[in-house]
């Protein structure tokens, strides 16, 4: 039902070039975003509102460019893990990156999640989200949250990340095994 | 093997109750009236290819219908058609046919049966299908490279 009225309000967008319509996809689908893109950015939530202001504005120019191979919402996410890798090149490019002070989303995660005695540490801090999904990569992160947060499919994942779908069920076995281990050995369950 | 797939499932289920548990409903807040206020205003490319597209479709349009004139026309259906219908209408005319239902429907069957003998060899049907879709094909790549 939900994807019926989505076709209809972007037929209206595509042919009548209607703002009202459009408005209504992004009310409809805003959480689903911005939510995504606070779990990659670490719970930045000034910075994942503006990557889903631009995930949502390239949605606006390319709307006439989805041809339904996908779920809408699923088009959204793809749209809005490019407009988060562009930022974090971005990021990485620019003279701050290097000072490390800002880094907290990038791969640095994977090396953490080997080190058990890094989350010891914070063992009796309350549980984070943001902090236990930084105990994994990048692309791990992706993959979990895209499936335990937004309930997308692997093969969905896959379209999201353009990676193939044995790729996506390998980062989600090893980084679900990470993240059971960090919560178990913080106390959680 | 058995006990690696009873750790997958916990840690499943451990996944799942953390996730429900941090889940946290995102207001609008404001967020879309401030999209709608950055929106760009749409490329006029969007306009000119949707145009270029009616405009391909009109012409298949166009082209379909001559053809199917000119099967109908072709296998003689087109002739049968009218005669019936000049049939019906001097039948109605002359009152002959008011109210006579029955009339009217051994007329169509009529028409029906020398519709039947009229229909192609399979031979026939076989290249007009080929036909059709091989002009399907043309039309729909072109209209993908258009859309390219």
């Amino acid at each position: 039902m939900q994807g019926l009225s989505d076709i209809a309000l972007i037929a209206q967008v595509v042919a009548l070039g209607s703002e009202r319509a459009f408005g209504q996809l992004v009310e409809a689908h805003q959480e689903a975003v911005r939510r995504f893109l606070r779990r990659l950015t670490a719970g930045d939530e000034m910075r994942a509102d503006d990557l889903a202001q631009e995930t949502f504005i390239r949605a606006w120019q390319g709307l006439s460019g989805f041809r339904q191979l996908s779920g809408f919402e699923t088009w959204l996410l793809r749209i809005a893990y490019r407009v988060f890798l562009d930022d974090e090149r971005a990021l990485n490019h620019s003279p701050l990156a290097h000072d490390g002070a800002d880094l907290s989303t990038l791969d640095s995660g994977a090396a953490a999640a080997s080190s058990p005695s890094r989350e010891s540490s914070t063992a009796g801090l309350s549980m984070d989200l943001d902090q236990a999904l930084s105990t994994l990569s990048e692309t791990e992160r992706t993959c979990v949250v895209l499936q335990c947060v937004e309930g997308q499919s692997i093969k969905e994942i896959a379209q999201i990340m353009g990676i193939p779908e044995n790729t996506v069920k390998s980062h989600l076995l090893r980084g679900k095994k990470n993240l059971a281990n960090y919560l178990r050995s913080n106390g959680y369950g | 093997m058995e006990k690696n797939k009873q750790y997958i499932s916990s840690d499943e289920a451990l996944i799942a109750s953390f996730f429900a548990e941090h889940r946290e409903p995102i207001a609008d807040n404001g967020f879309t009236e401030r999209v709608l206020s950055a929106l760009p205003q749409r490329e006029n490319a969007s306009w000119a290819e949707a145009m270029r597209l009616r405009r391909w479709s009109l012409w298949l349009n166009v082209l379909g219908t001559i053809a199917g004139i000119g099967l109908l026309i072709y296998l003689g259906v087109f002739t049968e058609w009218m005669q019936f219908l000049q049939h019906l209408s001097n039948r109605l005319i002359s009152g002959v046919l008011y109210f006579d239902y029955s009339n009217l429907l051994v007329q169509f069957m009529l028409f029906l049966h020398r519709l039947h003998e009229l229909m192609p060899s399979p031979t026939q049907l076989l290249a007009i299908a080929l036909t059709s879709m091989i002009l399907t094909a043309v039309g729909i790549k072109r209209v993908v490279t258009d859309l390219q």
